[in-house]
Parts: C-alpha cells; structure tokens; sequence
C-alpha cells in the first residue's frame, strides 16, 4: 500500500535524528507550560482535605475574599454540578458534601500572585465531622466494610465494557473484569505441583521534572482555552467538556511542544476544568496553576497498588495446566484511569504464556487513598512483576531452570491466547534465547562474592498491549517552500513521538527531516489522537501520518500530470520531485506547481493548499462479558498489537546491609523497526541507570564498533557485521581465553578500516 | 519594601527593583523573563534550577537574589555563542541525552562547572557531579557520555 514498506534500506528511518524540540530544550529558549505568562494573568491556588473521609460541615470562605489581591474564591456550589471521570464518573471538581481522602481539593482561590493565594487558602476555614476511613483493599472489599466511599455509585454513568460493574456484595468495588477458560480445577489435577502465592507492589509516584501545571482561560465570548502540560489533548478536552458541562466546540486544548515529562500521570485532567472557573468569575483573565512537588507526586494520582493473588499449577516438565488469579486493585477515593487499567492489567499476563486452564477475577476498590492512574503500562507493570515472580517460584518447585520453564510455556507466532486472541509479530522465544546468550557469554556465575558478597542471576519476560480500537488522525501540508508540515495532536512528552513522525513524512518523500516540521498541539487545528499512552504512538500517528502523506502525494501527482501533460498513474514523486516513471529525466519541482497568480503571492493556481488528511483506526472484536474472551469474528483481536522484551541479570547482594548492585544485564526488546535509534537506545537504557558506571561501555563500545564496521547506513550491512564480530569474538574467546575478547572489536575496526574506510559494506 | 538589585545575568550588567526575600529563581524567571531555569522540586533537591553565581553552582530556588548582589550570574541562556551551541549543549543533542529536557538546563550548567574546574574528568568523576541533578526521563548513561564527548572536544579545542 505505502512504498515505505516496500523499500528494504531506509534514508532516514533508523537513522539518529537531532530531535525537533532539541535546541530549545538546551538552550533553554523552549517554552513549557510552566514558563507561560500572559498579561492579567491570576494564580491559583487549591485548598485541599486534610481529613481522609469526612463530612464537610462548614466552609468560611470570608476572610480568604477579603484579602486584598484575590479575584475568586471557589467552593463545589459554585461549579457545575457535574461528575467526570474516565469510564466510571464519580468526580466533582471540588468536593461535594464530603471529602474521601487526605488531598481532596476543597476550595479554589485565584490572586495577584502565588504567594496570595497560598495566603489566602490559610485563611480558609472548614469545619469537617469524621466518617470512619478505609484503606486497606481487602477491608474496603468486604460486603460490609469499615466505611463506603462513594454511598451512590450504584447511580454512576458508566461505559459498558466488562461484565456488569456495581455489585452490591461488594461497595466499594467499582470495576470488575473476568476471563474464563477451560476448568481451573482440572487443570489442578492434572498438575504435578499446585503453588499458590499473593504479590503486592507499592504505591508510587510519577514524579515528571515538570510538575503538572496550566493556564486555562474562559474568555468573553465563551470559549475556553487551555494551554497544560498534558500528554493527551482529547481525552483532557473531553473531561474538560464533562466537568463544565459546555460543548467540545467551545474547548481549545493547546499542549506546547516542550512537555516535562508524563510517564502516565498527565492523561487525567487536574485542575484545567477547575482554573477554567476561576477564569470566568474572576472576570475572563487567565488563571495560572503550578502543583508543588508535594501536590504533583501526591495527589496528581499515583501507581494502583495491586494485590494479586496466583494459584498455579505445573507437570515436572514444566508445562503449566492451571492458573487461577484474584486481583484486588487499591482505587483510591476515585475512579480515575483505576476502571481502565484494571482492564488492561486482566490480559496482561495472557500475552506472555500459554495457561490451557485459566482464571481471573479483576476487582478496583474505591478507599480513602489518594486515586490511582496510569502509569507506565496501564497495570501491566504490576501484574509482569507478579507473574513473573510466580513463574520462578513454579521453576523452584520442580527443579527447573528459569529459563527452560518460560520457554516450555512461551506463545508462539499464530497462536490463540487464553482469552481469545490471535497472537501477531511473537517474538517471545528469540528473547528468551537472546537473553541466555546475553548473559552467558560472561561466563558461568560464581555466587560466592568478596566478604559478605553474594552474586545470583534472574531472568524476567513481559509483554505490552497496545488499547484497541484505537484512532490518529494527521494533517500533512506540503508548503509552496517544499517543507512539509504534519499537524497531529500526539503530545511529544519528551520520548520524541514528533521526531519519529518526522521521520516517517521524511523517509516517505526521500527527504530530509530538517525539512519536515510539526506543529504545536492544538485542537482547534490539530486533529484527533486519542491519546500519547498506552505505546501507540509511533504505531498509530505513525499510520496516520503515512496515510496522509499519500493523500497529499495524490493530490501533487494530479496536479503535476496536467503541467507534465502525463496522466498520474505514470508519474511518481521523491525528493519533491514528479517525475515519469518510465524517464526519470522528465520531472518537474513540486515548488514549480505554486505560482504568484496575483499580489497575494505564490499559491497553486486553483487557491487553497496542498493538504492530506487521513485517520488511523484499528477495530477490537466483540468482548464475551462473561468469559472476558474475543469474539471468533475473523479478527480474534482485543488489542492494536502486542510487544515483548525479556530481560536477564545477574545482581550482586551484601549480605550484611542487603545492598544489591546490578552487575550484569542483557536486554532483548522486540521493537520492530527502531525508528530512532538514539531514542530507543536511550529509553532501554534506563532500566540500567544504577549500573557500575563501566559497565554500559561493554555494549556501546561494541555496537559503536559494528555499526562503523558496516559502514555507516547501512542496515543489512549492520547486522552482517554483528555476526562477523560475534563470531570472531567467539572464536577468540575460545582460542585465546575471556581476556582477549574486548580487543577482538577493537582490532576488527582497526583492520578494516585500514584497508576499507568506509566500512565493510559502505558505499 | 524593594531594594535595588545591581546583578549581571549572562553578560549584561543590571540593576533590578525587588523585593528583599524574592528568590533568585523567581527573579530570573519572572522578573527577567529567563525561564531556561527551571523548578523542579522547589526544596534544593532537583538540581533543575542550578545556575552559575561567578563560576560557582548554586540552587536558584534556595538562594534569596539579595544573596547575588554585585555578583554575576550566568543561566542556561548564557552559554552559547550567538547562534552556536555551547559544545555541552551540542553533545547533549548528539548524544540523546536529551528527551523531555526539563532537566537539562541543570545538567549542562553543572558539567559546565566541572569542565571549567578539571577539564578531563573521568566517568566516575562526571557520575559523581551530576549526582544533584535528578532525571526521570534517560538513566543518566547517554549524558555521561554526552559531557565526556564535550570534554574531549573542549580539549582539543584548547590545544589547537
């Protein structure tokens, strides 16, 4: 379809790209939200709950509105009487009638500056009467529990996925996913070893270096504008229309190009629907809001807290027959992203292994926590860890190696998962043995370390679904200069999504990128993404973007036919040129179609603009509410798609003050084709941060030296000379001892670049 | 009750009106409008906000601008020549050691300070003066590479 994915060898994908933001990030001239001033502007300020759950008797606002220098002061009657939320909707923009944990914002005060509105959030005054608090998961889930947070959640509006979500046996559970398949119990009996453990994971924190912030502005005509550091402009202009209850159309949602980071925590809305109303009675002026570290790691929502409880059962060959899981999800006091990711984190171990027998029963709990997001994997990152760690323990059991069990039990290419679904691009057993070899050619372990040193080797799997049905769309406007212009709405929150879009409206014009630009995130001209998470951006805006340069490309070829008296079909475009298929020699310059056709200057003789438009969907099959399984309509599909990594390490432990050093670690990421090297060798490399600091010289100095072997370019050259090397690494290492092996890459590069400068396959 | 600041930020002598407890953080930010300094934490923790008071690197957001009186400052804007990037600032680029580069402002600043005062540091040396800036986004392994690459070339630039 597109003649990207015909060509074997990419002029820009692949390639290290400077990314597009990158000067402004470091000479510091890049605005973000946070370095936003407008004229008139107010700050703002949220006095919030410092009871977990009470009622709220009194609110004395007064002195607070009689501080010289505060513009509006905002208690729950002021604001729309609305509940928004993210699936389940149960939030009011301030508290109402009740607070349901410690953070909860009470009162909205918007002043001259920060400092005022800190005052006057002091001189505030609420009187609660205590209600009996929950906060553990399992007393919260209990048919009668300590304290019901949400009394009408029975009333909530809710989006209908999953089986039925209230159960009154339950009050405080307010999403419920279960997938059924086969019978557990048999598969227990035909085990050799039945093992049952429970995980649990802590509450954490995102902690982006940009704390989260925003301007929002309701001005005179009605409009609400918001400029935040987001990573999601449509969901955050929905919830926005929700929580003030006006109209999509009436919202702008502006995401500059500089995002200080998101890592999930900056999909929700936070306070942009709140500042928005104190934009409006405080006489249409802009309303600034920046978290502290205390609001924006606290109460800006956190990691679930998982309680996975996992009963397997494995043959001594180490095939699983059986698993059963009952997971309870701490949701804090709102729902939050808690309703979706419990969902995602429900098939999540099923993308890993085979479980001819399985079980699961999904529940989130609304307590008195502060409410729970995103982050990181929409709850793959709980239930992996809590897989995983199950797997090594089954391997205990029967005396088998880590690795033999996962490979015993991987899925393979084709195969139909536990719930379903046709399983794409598995790549699960070469990382497996990637990741063997990784870690064997330093040798075999010796546990016995220095002192009170001890040394032990570990290996992990994962997968990461990607949400369906999903949808980007993209705008690529190709200027009378030749530049091209992509206008998409995927926040680039520091991984580098606009570069990589970049890249592909680059490698599919046989341009190169520095004539390619984005344009800042913008929903009144930016069009839908559904939203920067949930790993779909290079994917889905990707597609779009791909599709949209065809568009235009159609356009440009109509267009040029009539100049080149050629029908279009004979005709083809790169480096912005049309040229004839079958005699390259005739072409013209796609600038040569803009012509000054009067004083306006240079447009294309019919006015308007060369403007591709396109949108990216991918569908989901039909869920079976009750087996939690994919309907077998040809599709067999719950997700966009599915990626896989494992990794292997080998750890260091005191013994005496349970210091652990990470001494060794092979990564194997099935990333497709990396579209920007340096971004994703960046973004694997974090996982070895506290790493002693030679360690990563190992593996750069390495594929420093293969990439150069081959000849800088080249891809196929690349991975030759990885085998070459490998190889000739191998053999020295066998030859001439372990020694002898770090010189191998060094000579090898000396050699050939002695004899061949531009590298083994270079041109 | 303002004071009069006399304060040279980046080159450029200047006498400010402020407030005596503003910070020099808020100062630069706000008052001059150099937002390249950036807050991450707000409690000396962060290391976003490092900026250079005659040479020597302090956290902007625990020092009182009164503090800098007569001295001079240089911030993330002052470091490269017109148009051309300062070397740190290029290698971080190359290196892609930047992603959502709030963090970045400090970094460069801090290696800045370190290149100044041992101009050929090793790896562990570079790991032990960046240990005040926090990053979310890297895992710190291609900024040390980054400002080992920039030291190189600052080197060989002198020698030349």
């Amino acid at each position: 379809m597109h003649n990207i994915k015909d060509s074997a060898e990419f002029e820009v994908l692949g390639k290290n790209v400077i990314r597009e933001e990158g000067h402004g990030k470091v000479t510091g001239l890049g605005k973000y939200a946070i370095d936003l001033e407008m004229p008139r502007m107010l700050w703002a300020k949220i006095k919030r709950s410092t009871r977990p759950h009470a009622k709220i008797i009194n609110i004395d606002v007064s002195r607070a509105q009689s501080l010289a220098g505060v513009h509006a002061v905002l208690v729950d009657k002021d604001c729309p009487q609305t509940l928004f939320g993210f699936g389940c909707y149960d939030e009011p923009l301030l508290a109402r009638g009740k607070v349901r944990y410690i953070g909860e914002p009470v009162v909205a005060v918007a002043a001259d500056s920060e400092a005022i509105a800190e005052q006057a959030c002091d001189l505030i005054e609420i009187d609660y009467e205590d209600l009996p608090a929950v906060f553990d998961v399992h007393e919260a889930f209990q048919t009668n529990p300590p304290a019901i947070v949400h009394e009408e959640q029975e009333r909530y509006r809710r989006v209908p996925i999953g089986p039925v979500q209230y159960d009154p046996k339950h009050p405080n559970a307010f999403g419920y996913y279960r997938i059924r398949t086969g019978e557990v119990e048999k598969g227990f009996k035909e085990a050799d070893v039945v093992l049952e453990r429970t995980y649990t994971n802590a509450m954490m924190g995102h902690a982006p270096m940009e704390r989260h912030n925003s301007v929002s502005l309701w001005d005179a005509d009605g409009n609400v504008t918001v400029w935040s550091s987001s990573q999601a402009a449509y969901p955050l202009l929905n919830q926005i229309s929700e929580a003030l209850d006006i109209p999509h159309s009436r919202i702008r949602v502006i995401i500059p190009k500089y995002v200080g980071g998101g890592f999930g925590g900056k999909i929700e809305m936070k306070a942009e629907g709140l500042c928005a109303v104190l934009s409006r009675v405080a006489g249409n002026r802009p309303v600034k809001i920046v978290y502290t570290r205390e609001e924006s790691l606290c109460w800006a929502g956190v990691q679930h807290p998982f309680d996975m409880k996992i009963k397997s059962g494995v043959r001594k060959d180490g095939t699983i027959t059986s698993c059963e899981m009952f997971v309870l999800v701490n949701g804090g006091a709102y729902a939050q992203h808690g309703f979706l990711v419990t969902r995602q984190a429900s098939y999540g171990p099923l993308g890993s292994y085979r479980f001819p027998n399985f079980k699961l029963d999904n529940y989130v709990v609304y307590t008195n926590q502060p409410p729970g997001v995103a982050y990181r994997g929409f709850g793959n990152t709980q239930i992996h860890f809590a897989l995983e760690s199950h797997i090594d323990e089954l391997a205990n059991a029967i005396g088998m190696d880590a690795y033999e069990i996962r490979r015993k039990n991987i899925l393979v290419e084709g195969e139909i998962n536990a719930a379903g679904e046709i399983q794409h691009s598995v790549a699960g057993s070469e990382l497996l043995d990637e990741i063997k070899k990784g870690l064997e050619q330093h040798g075999t372990l010796v546990r016995e370390g220095k002192g009170p040193w001890r040394r032990g080797r570990g290996i992990a799997f994962a997968n990461k679904d990607s949400v369906a049905p999903s949808a980007s769309s993209a705008i690529v406007k190709v200027h009378n200069d030749e530049t091209v212009e992509i206008r998409h709405s995927a926040g680039n929150i520091g991984q580098g999504s606009s570069t990589t879009l970049i890249q592909i409206a680059a490698e599919f014009f046989k341009v190169r990128p520095d004539r390619v630009k984005t344009a800042e995130v913008d929903t009144w001209i930016t069009p839908y993404d559904q939203l920067t998470g949930s790993s779909r951006i290079t994917f889905a805006a990707g597609n779009a973007v791909l599709m949209a340069c065809e568009d235009v490309k159609g356009q440009i070829l109509k267009m040029a036919a009539e100049v080149m008296q050629a029908s279009p079909e004979e005709l083809d475009l790169a480096g912005m040129k049309v040229f004839v298929k079958d005699n390259p020699d005739r072409f013209m310059a796609v600038r040569e179609l803009f012509r000054t056709v009067f004083f306006t200057g240079s447009f294309l003789p019919t006015g308007g603009e060369l403007l591709g438009k396109a949108t990216f969907t991918v569908p989901s099959s039909k869920i079976d509410p009750e087996t939690g399984h994919a309907a077998d309509d040809g599709m067999r599909k719950i997700f966009s798609f599915c990626t896989r990594a494992a990794q292997a390490v080998e750890i260091a432990v005191n013994t005496e003050t349970g210091e652990v050093k990470l001494e060794k670690i092979a990564i194997a990421n099935d990333v497709g084709l990396a579209t920007a090297v340096a971004a994703i060798g960046g973004a694997l490399l974090i996982i070895v941060s506290p790493v002693e600091p030679s360690l990563d010289r190992v593996y750069i100095g390495r594929t420093f030296c293969v990439v150069v072997l081959a000849g800088l370019g080249s891809v196929t050259g690349t991975l030759a000379a990885g085998i070459i090397l490998g190889v000739i690494e191998s053999l020295v290492l066998t030859m001439f001892g372990a020694s002898w092996a770090p010189a191998v890459a060094y000579g090898l590069l000396l050699l050939v670049l002695g004899i061949r400068p531009q590298g083994l396959f270079g041109r | 009750m303002r004071r009069a600041l006399n304060i040279e930020i980046n080159g450029r002598k200047q006498v400010l009106e402020i407030e005596p407890n503003e910070l020099l953080l808020d100062v630069l930010r706000l008052g001059v409008g150099l937002t390249g300094t950036k807050e991450g934490c707000g409690e000396g923790v962060c290391g976003s906000c490092t900026v250079m008071v005659d040479g020597e690197l302090v956290r902007s957001c625990l020092t009182l601008a009164m503090q800098v009186d007569g001295k001079a400052v240089t911030t993330i804007e002052g470091i490269a020549n017109g148009s051309e990037l300062h070397p740190l600032q290029r290698r971080f680029l190359e290196h892609g050691a930047v992603q959502c580069g709030f963090c970045s402002p400090g970094l460069i600043l801090t290696a800045k300070a370190l290149l100044s005062s041992n101009p050929d540091p090793s790896e562990a040396e570079v790991r032990d003066a960046i240990r005040g800036n926090f990053c979310r986004c890297t895992g710190y392994v291609k900024i040390v590479e980054a400002i080992l690459a920039a030291a190189a070339e600052l080197r060989s630039g002198a020698n030349a």
